[in-house]
C-alpha cells in the first residue's frame, strides 16, 4: 500500500483529502505543519507528499528543500489554492502541481501518474 | 565686438605712448652724450659738430679726442643697448640746415626730416609722424642748447612694429574670435550634454516604466551634485511605487487564497459526500461546514471592504464627541458575554470620572472588539482578561492584557500584516480572516492613535491602544 502524507494547516482541507485518499486505498498520514510532516517522513517509508505552500511557521517551499536534501525518493505534489504558474514559480522542481480548487478527479490522476513513474524507477 | 574695439584703441594708444617715451629717453641720452663729449673738449661749433657725428655716426676726428676715449667706449655700449642703430637720427641747426644724420638716412629722407622741423621758438618736446615711401616713422624732436646757440635733435623710429602688433590684433579679432566662439559652442554643447544626460536618462527610464516593470533606476555615479537630488528622489519614487505594486500583487494573491480556501473545502466536502451513500447525519455535517465556510467568505469580503474604506475613504467616517469611559464600559459588558462561553474572567479598571473623545463610535467599537475577540480566542478556558483605562494629558490609553498563549517574538512585527495567520491550534477551531488586527490598526490610525503590543510566549499578551484627545 502506497503511503501518502497530507501537509496542510487547514484542518478541514486535511480531513477532506485524507477521507478521499483512504477511500482510494492509500495509507494516509496527516500533518498540520512542516515539522510534524518531517517527523512522519523520517519514520515512515513515504511514497508521496501532498504539500501545501502557505503555512504558518515553515512554508511549503522550505520544507520542499528539506525533502530534496534528505528524502529524495519521496515524490512531491504541490497542492495549494495558488494558481499553477504561481506554484511553479515558488517551487520549481516538484513532481507535479495541483490547484486545490480543481476537484478530486484531477488530483487522483496526478497522484497515479507520479506514483507510476515512481514505481518504474 | 565693442569690447574688442575698445581693446584695440587702448592698445593703439599705449603702443604710441610707449614708443614716444622710448624716443624721448633716446633723445635725452643722445643729447647728454653730445654734452659729455663737448665737456671733455671745448664748447664751440666745431666741437659740437664733431661730438654730434661721433655720437650719431661714430665718425670724425678732433684734436685731443683721446681725452674722451673713456666716454666714447661707454657711449658705444649705451648706443647698442638703446638700439639706436635701427633709428633715424638727425641734428638740424636753427636755420634749417642738417648738421649730422645717422648713416642709414638717405638724402630724400633727410630732406623730409627738414620739412617738419619746429620753429626756433619751440622749447618743448614735439612729436610728428613721417610717412614717406616705405618709411613710416614716429619722430621726436627736442631742442639742444649750447651757449646761446640752439639746434634740434630728432630721432625717428619705425612704426612698423606697432602696425604689426595692431594688424596682428585685428587679424586675431577677425579670425580667432569666430574660432573661439565655435570652440566655445562645442565645449558648451558638450557640457550641456553631460549635464542633461541624467535628465535624458530619467526621461527614458520614466518612459519605460510600466506596471509590469518597475525595476529601472537611474545610475547616479556620474551625476552632478545638483541633479543628484532629483535623480535620487526619482529613484526613491520608483522604489515606493515598486513596493506598493508589489504589495498590491501580494495582497490580491492573498485575497484569492483566502477566498479559494473555503470554496475548496465546500467543493471537497460536497464531492466526497456525493461519492457514496451517506446517512443524514453526514449530510447535515457537510451542510454545516458549507454554511460555516460561506460565512467565513462573507467575513473576509466584509473585512476587505472595511479595510479599503479605511485605506482610501477616511472621509466616510463620522466623528462625534463620545463619553469614552462610558464607551469602554459598554465594550467591557460585551466582552464579558463573549468570554462567558470559555469561562474567562474579564475585569475592568477605569478612573471614576468621565472622559470625552472625538471618535467614530462604530469603528472604534470594532477596534476594541477585534482586540478582545483575539484575546478570548487565544486565551484558554478559566483564563482572565484585564481591560485598563488610563487618562494622560494628551491621550487616552486602553490596555487589554490576557493570560493567553502569547505571541512568538519572531511574529510580533507581523501580526498587524494583512492575512497573517498563526498556526491553528486545537483550542482555536474557529478560523479568523487574518484581517482583524490590521483593521484594528487602521482604525487606530484614523483616530490619530496607535496600537503597541507586548507579549511573552506561553504567558500572555498586552495590547495597548493610545488615542490622542
Amino acid at each position: 500500500m502506497k503511503k501518502i502524507v497530507v501537509v496542510d494547516d487547514e484542518n478541514r482541507i486535511r480531513r477532506i483529502y485524507c477521507q478521499f485518499l483512504i477511500g482510494r486505498g492509500f495509507e494516509v498520514f496527516e500533518a498540520s505543519n512542516a515539522d510534524h510532516a518531517n517527523e512522519i517522513v523520517k519514520h515512515e517509508k513515504i511514497d508521496l507528499v501532498l504539500l501545501d505552500i502557505k503555512m504558518p511557521e515553515v512554508k511549503g517551499d522550505i520544507f520542499f528543500e528539506v525533502l530534496q536534501c534528505f528524502h529524495k525518493r519521496c515524490k512531491v505534489i504541490v497542492a495549494s489554492v495558488y494558481p499553477l504558474n504561481e506554484q511553479k514559480r515558488l517551487i520549481p522542481d516538484a513532481d507535479d502541481y495541483y490547484d486545490k480548487s480543481q476537484g478530486f478527479n484531477i488530483l487522483i490522476g496526478k497522484i497515479n501518474k507520479v506514483l507510476v513513474s515512481h514505481a518504474e524507477i | 565686438m565693442l569690447y574688442t574695439g575698445l581693446l584695440y584703441f587702448e592698445l593703439y594708444y599705449s603702443l604710441y605712448h610707449g614708443l614716444d617715451k622710448d624716443l624721448v629717453v633716446k633723445t635725452q641720452e643722445v643729447s647728454n652724450a653730445i654734452s659729455s663729449y663737448m665737456d671733455g673738449l671745448e664748447s664751440n661749433w666745431r666741437a659740437f659738430t664733431f661730438a654730434s657725428s661721433r655720437v650719431i655716426r661714430q665718425e670724425g676726428t678732433y684734436p685731443g679726442q683721446e681725452k674722451v676715449a673713456e666716454i666714447e667706449s661707454l657711449w658705444l655700449k649705451r648706443y647698442k643697448k638703446l638700439g639706436l642703430e635701427h633709428d633715424y637720427i638727425s641734428i638740424v641747426s636753427m636755420n634749417g640746415e642738417t648738421i649730422v644724420t645717422s648713416s642709414n638716412m638717405d638724402a630724400e629722407l633727410t630732406s623730409y626730416f627738414l620739412k617738419g622741423v619746429g620753429s626756433p621758438q619751440e622749447k618743448a618736446v614735439s612729436y610728428r609722424n613721417i610717412d614717406f615711401g616705405n618709411y613710416k616713422l614716429r619722430v621726436v624732436s627736442i631742442p639742444y642748447y649750447y651757449k646761446n646757440k640752439q639746434a634740434f635733435l630728432e630721432i625717428g623710429a619705425s612704426r612698423k612694429p606697432i602696425f604689426n602688433i595692431l594688424y596682428g590684433r585685428i587679424f586675431f579679432a577677425s579670425v580667432a574670435i569666430p574660432f573661439i566662439l565655435v570652440f566655445a559652442g562645442f565645449i558648451g554643447s558638450a557640457i550641456t550634454k553631460r549635464i542633461l544626460k541624467p535628465v535624458l536618462d530619467v526621461t527614458n527610464i520614466a518612459r519605460n516604466i510600466t506596471h509590469k516593470d518597475l525595476s529601472g533606476r537611474v545610475v547616479t555615479e556620474q551625476v552632478d551634485e545638483e541633479l543628484k537630488y532629483l535623480v535620487d528622489a526619482f529613484n526613491e519614487m520608483i522604489s515606493r511605487l515598486d513596493k506598493s505594486f508589489h504589495y498590491v500583487a501580494q495582497f490580491s494573491s492573498d485575497v484569492a487564497h483566502e477566498l479559494k480556501t473555503p470554496l475548496t473545502i465546500i467543493r471537497g466536502e460536497s464531492e466526497l459526500s456525493l461519492m457514496k451513500e451517506c446517512d443524514n447525519k453526514e449530510y447535515k455535517r457537510v451542510i454545516e461546514i458549507t454554511l460555516d465556510e460561506t460565512e467565513r467568505m462573507f467575513k473576509v469580503i466584509e473585512d476587505l471592504l472595511l479595510l479599503s474604506r479605511l485605506d482610501y475613504q477616511p472621509q466616510a467616517f463620522r466623528f462625534e464627541v463620545i463619553d469614552f469611559s462610558e464607551f469602554i464600559r459598554e465594550i467591557f459588558e460585551q466582552a464579558k458575554k463573549l468570554a462567558a462561553k470559555k469561562n474567562i474572567l474579564v475585569q475592568l479598571y477605569s478612573p471614576p470620572k468621565s472622559m470625552y473623545l472625538n471618535a467614530d463610535k462604530l469603528h472604534l467599537r470594532r477596534l476594541f472588539l477585534n482586540l478582545l475577540n483575539n484575546a478570548i480566542k487565544f486565551t484558554p478556558s478559566e483564563g482572565s482578561i484585564t481591560i485598563r483605562l488610563d487618562h494622560e494629558t494628551k491621550e487616552h490609553r486602553v490596555s487589554i492584557s490576557d493570560t493567553g498563549i502569547g505571541i512568538k517574538p519572531e511574529h510580533l512585527d507581523k501580526i498587524f500584516n494583512r492575512f497573517f495567520h498563526v498556526e491553528q491550534s486545537a483550542q482555536t477551531e474557529e478560523i479568523g480572516t487574518g484581517l482583524g488586527l490590521s483593521i484594528a490598526y487602521a482604525i487606530a490610525k484614523i483616530h490619530r492613535g496607535d496600537i503597541t503590543v507586548f507579549s511573552q510566549y506561553g504567558k500572555g499578551s498586552i495590547f495597548i491602544v493610545t488615542l490622542l484627545i
